[in-house]
């Protein structure tokens, strides 16, 4: 007769994060795709501003952690579907481990799109240096460490307060299926009123620029850490009682 | 496994109404019963998928849902087992073990080669027959001290479903566990379930050993007045008319040996009724049979 184990917590989720890596490596092809199609853009995109005397390239990776955001939105949203749940409870677990477990996952995604981002970032100089030999570059062209580290820390947080976001919206459709609806419509509406409205008036634009005008790393850091666990916990507690494999 | 008065609405049905029951440890129990008979909203609560309305269950001692205990002893085997669509049958086998302790590569290798699966396949590409097989597979090799299966033969041919129960018991033989099956096909799980719980309409209708099905009711077939007469005060299970005059009556098997005697030289004829037939009998609906339908063409 086989005896009752008991498995510990921490060894239940990370099983169950190698098992989501391992299945979900897809997602993690399809960030490379989108950040490559992004570098193609913003080499194609570099501005020239030509004078009598000198002509300026400008270069910007925005265009990069703009679609990484876009994937990781996408991506904290799938990882709550009906399908991904069906997966999760065909093995042992239950919804806490299954939670954490997606958090993991998102939060190694972050990781992954913050490095690639600024590895990208970096890339994307290269064809510049080649194609523009014996120019003078200035502000930056040369990456330091320390400038890796910082794109890539706030490509992170830009990618995991999407991400927070995608999974937060998720679990509120996991709820109820009516805010498949209600979340583009907002979104949709917000996007119109930003167009419409002055800049002072709009919601979306002051949530927006409470987090990226912020000037210091840290409480940026600090900022979309905190809004990203309150998305998860809110996220968390509102399904952890729902029934499954219904 | 226990549960007292144990509720499960849906809306406002109940598709489990006040189940009292004990599952024993170590035997294979035969969840019987009709389609909408609550089979597999009981199996879901034991699983802890399913929240209870009201009641109280427990399984290895706890509350099953939600418990992370529960679900690292229990596998749970049906239709809607689903796999990550990037693995190969072969990966999907390979990390069972990572949420199995006790789960048996070697056996789950070699029955996916006896039953001619193409290990480099997708679960979502297999046939729905082949797909039932396969996750028969991964809930017999996982060892689980609680092994649920949901109906598990659903389109599965008839070789595959004897070589099913042939598994199931060598397996079973070799590492004992706690099976619980569910199933209308009581006829073919005959020597495979060692107890049987037959419910209906959400509650327990009996629960007993097999050996106990095998000879809980009997049949007496024989004129109408005759049979009629003999069945006084006592609960008749079926009642049939087969031919005019002559009836087909089906009671509990509690007849002394007078009594026995008394039958056969009545010229009745006393009929043993199968497991099989015994359950159908008892959750029969109260509406004269089928045939009751054509009764007035």
């Amino acid at each position: 007769m086989f005896s009752v184990i008991n498995k510990p917590l921490p060894k239940a989720v990370l099983n169950q994060f190698i098992y989501k890596l391992k299945a979900n490596s897809g997602y993690f092809c399809g960030l490379i795709f989108v950040q490559i199609f992004a570098t193609w853009l913003s080499i194609g995109g570099a501005s020239e501003v030509a004078n009598f005397s000198f002509t300026l390239h400008t270069l910007s990776g925005l265009i990069i952690i703009i679609l990484s955001v876009a994937w990781a939105i996408f991506a904290g949203a799938a990882i709550t579907s009906q399908n991904h749940r069906k997966v999760s409870f065909t093995v042992a677990g239950n919804r806490l481990t299954n939670n954490l477990s997606d958090i993991v996952f998102i939060f190694f995604g972050c990781l992954f799109g913050g490095i690639t981002t600024s590895l990208l970032s970096v890339a994307l100089r290269v064809p510049i240096y080649f194609s523009q030999m014996g120019k003078v570059y200035i502000n930056g062209f040369y990456v330091t460490f320390a400038d890796f580290l910082r794109v890539a820390t706030v490509a992170m947080l830009c990618m995991l307060l999407a991400a927070s976001f995608g999974y937060f919206s998720g679990k509120l459709a996991q709820l109820n299926p009516i805010f498949i609806v209600i979340i583009p419509a907002v979104a949709v509406f917000l996007y119109a009123n930003m167009i419409n409205m002055s800049q002072a008036h709009n919601l979306f634009i002051e949530i927006w620029s409470y987090f990226i005008r912020e000037k210091s790393l840290c409480i940026f850091s600090i900022k979309c850490i905190v809004a990203a666990a309150v998305l998860f916990l809110i996220g968390n507690l509102i399904t952890n009682r729902l029934e499954v494999r219904k | 496994m226990e549960s007292s008065e144990l509720k499960k609405r849906f809306g406002s049905k109940y598709a489990v109404g006040g189940m009292t029951v004990e599952i024993g440890e170590g035997r294979i129990t035969g969840l019987i019963g009709r389609n909408g008979a609550g089979k597999t909203t009981l199996l879901k609560l034991i699983a802890g998928y399913l929240k209870p309305t009201s009641g109280v269950l427990t399984v290895f001692g706890q509350v099953p849902f939600n418990s992370l205990q529960v679900s690292s002893n229990m596998i749970f085997v049906d239709e809607n087992m689903a796999f990550p669509a990037a693995f190969t049958l072969r990966e999907i086998l390979h990390e069972m073990p990572r949420f199995y302790k006790k789960f048996d590569l070697g056996l789950a290798e070699k029955l996916l080669d006896y039953h001619s699966f193409d290990e480099k396949q997708h679960h979502t590409r297999l046939s729905k027959g082949m797909r039932s097989t396969f996750n028969t597979i991964v809930g017999i090799s996982a060892h689980c001290p609680l092994t649920i299966f949901d109906e598990p033969t659903l389109g599965m041919d008839t070789s595959a479903r004897k070589d099913f129960y042939r598994t199931l018991l060598k397996d079973y033989i070799a590492c004992s566990r706690t099976v619980i099956l569910s199933s209308h096909l009581l006829g073919e799980l005959s020597g495979l379930l060692e107890d049987i719980l037959l419910i209906d309409a959400g509650r327990k209708v009996i629960h007993f050993t097999s050996d106990e099905a095998a000879s809980y009711a009997v049949a007496l077939r024989g004129k109408r007045e005759a049979v009629e007469a003999l069945v006084v005060g006592r609960q008749v299970l079926h009642r049939e008319e087969f031919a005019p005059g002559e009836m087909f009556l089906v009671v509990q098997n509690n007849f002394t040996q007078e009594e026995t005697v008394h039958i056969k030289e009545a010229g009745i004829e006393l009929l043993p009724v199968t497991a099989d037939d015994l359950c159908i009998y008892l959750t029969e609906k109260d509406k004269g049979g089928i045939d009751s339908v054509f009764s007035d063409k």
